[in-house]
């Protein structure tokens, strides 16, 4: 008795949704239940007070009040049922992917670094044969880069979804955290024939948000302006601080976005005319990504941009003041 | 020579990392799981730790815990090196006193090359 009433009872319990799944209140089932409950009730009133008028005998109206309600019953249970079984499936949903991006990982990890080694190795006693196969090893390589990326990005997509994902929020210097990542970056500008220019305020600025994700946003960003600059362009990274806000701006001399282009930028999987000559592992995600998080974190993102000249990202965060 | 401990157990991983660090005048013994890795940090007296997370018989971070609460080996920098990157590991990772915490997919071969020289250098 007691497990049927707790299968029962377990699929209406509201608060689990919230938790686990980041439903919003009205789409619990808990509360579509106890509407549909209302709903029963007011219709039992309604056929009473008619019954009672147009009907002489007393039972018949209690019979059709009882038929009626007991309908409304199984169909507001099953109602709230299918919904459970939707969000568990969903829910099992976000698990595989997570897993089996996980998994994926962990076997291309282990090729990439072994074809590394082995481009190192041979670079070491270089002969003529040798080049021919290096350049198949430099393809294998870049394709399981472009895998892991691919994964990663999904990974990521996966748990913005997750309002747990979110949840690790603290405050922490924002200048410090874009410093640290702009340091990492020297390297890639440099490799990148780009001259990366930082005008970055000095004093401390705060942000409550997750750092791990926010340094994701920005090194998307940063990401792409040079990796779609021109030869010999310049990247410049612009911290401004405003009375409730840090403004950052990222600034590349590359090609633009073409008119057409402009309004799918944010989306998911889209990848520009350039992005298939210039970023061959792209996963047309990050964009989309760092939206999501900016978004997430009370943010605006947006940019501008002229054909031929370049592209400028902007995006705001909210400051504490201390 | 520096000698670094590199606990991980995907072999492929294990031979390809440990070579090249061999070749850049490292010295490097390697433990396949996580009990072999505790008893491997006392007896070989590393100057460094290569951490997977997810190893047979002892989790990463219990490694990390055990290493990090002896009086032995408490000051040993230890690199975590995973594939898993979320939140609650990094930090516990950061808490448990790791030096860094390092998600494999991100690095190529070279780039962590001369992150544990960095590590190495500034002990």
């Amino acid at each position: 008795m007691k497990r049927m009433t707790e299968k029962i009872l377990k699929p209406l319990s509201g608060f689990r949704y919230r938790k686990e799944f980041n439903i919003p209140f009205w789409q619990w089932p808990s509360f579509l239940f106890s509407l549909m409950g209302v709903i029963n009730v007011s219709s039992c009133l309604f056929f009473y007070l008619i019954g009672q008028r147009y009907i002489k005998k007393p039972e018949i109206v209690v019979l059709i009040t009882l038929g009626i309600a007991a309908f409304l019953f199984i169909i507001s249970y099953a109602v709230t049922r299918s919904l459970n079984n939707l969000v568990e499936l969903n829910k099992a949903k976000t698990e595989f992917i997570k897993i089996v991006s996980h998994q994926l990982r962990a076997p291309l990890t282990n090729i990439r670094w072994s074809i590394e080694f082995l481009i190192s190795r041979r670079r070491e006693r270089r002969s003529k044969d040798d080049l021919g196969e290096e350049e198949y090893l430099n393809m294998i390589r870049e394709n399981s880069k472009r895998l892991e990326n691919l994964l990663s990005d999904l990974l990521i997509v996966n748990r913005l979804k997750e309002e747990s994902f979110f949840k690790n929020k603290e405050k922490f210097n924002f200048i410090e955290t874009i410093k640290e990542a702009i340091k990492d970056f020297q390297y890639f500008a440099k490799s990148s024939d780009v001259e990366l220019i930082t005008r970055v305020i000095d004093k401390p600025v705060y942000v409550n948000g997750s750092r791990l994700l926010l340094e994701v946003a920005f090194e998307n960003i940063v990401r792409n302006a040079i990796g779609f600059n021109r030869p010999g362009g310049k990247v410049e990274i612009s911290l401004t601080y405003h009375p409730d806000q840090i403004l950052v701006a990222v600034k590349d001399e590359g090609k633009g976005i073409p008119k057409e282009e402009r309004k799918y930028i944010f989306q998911r999987f889209f990848r520009g005319s350039s992005a298939f000559e210039l970023q061959p592992q792209g996963t047309g995600l990050s964009l989309y990504i760092t939206k999501e998080i900016i978004t997430k974190h009370n943010g605006k993102i947006w940019f501008k941009t002229k054909e031929g000249l370049g592209t400028t990202f902007y995006f705001t965060l909210p400051i504490i003041k201390r | 020579m520096a000698k670094i401990l590199f606990i991980e157990d995907e072999l492929a991983l294990q031979k390809s990392l440990g070579e090249l660090l061999s070749s850049q005048k490292f010295e490097v013994v390697s433990a396949i799981d996580g009990e072999t890795g505790v008893k491997m940090s006392l007896e070989e007296n590393p100057d460094l730790i290569l951490l997977d997370l997810i190893l047979p018989k002892l989790h990463g971070l219990q490694v990390l815990e055990r290493i990090k609460s002896d009086p032995r080996t408490n000051k040993i920098p230890v690199i975590i090196l995973t594939n898993l990157e979320g939140a609650k590991d990094v930090e516990k990772a950061l808490e448990l006193g790791a030096t860094t915490y390092l998600v494999k997919a991100n690095y190529d071969l070279d780039e962590l090359v001369q992150r544990i020289n960095k590590a190495i250098i500034e002990g």
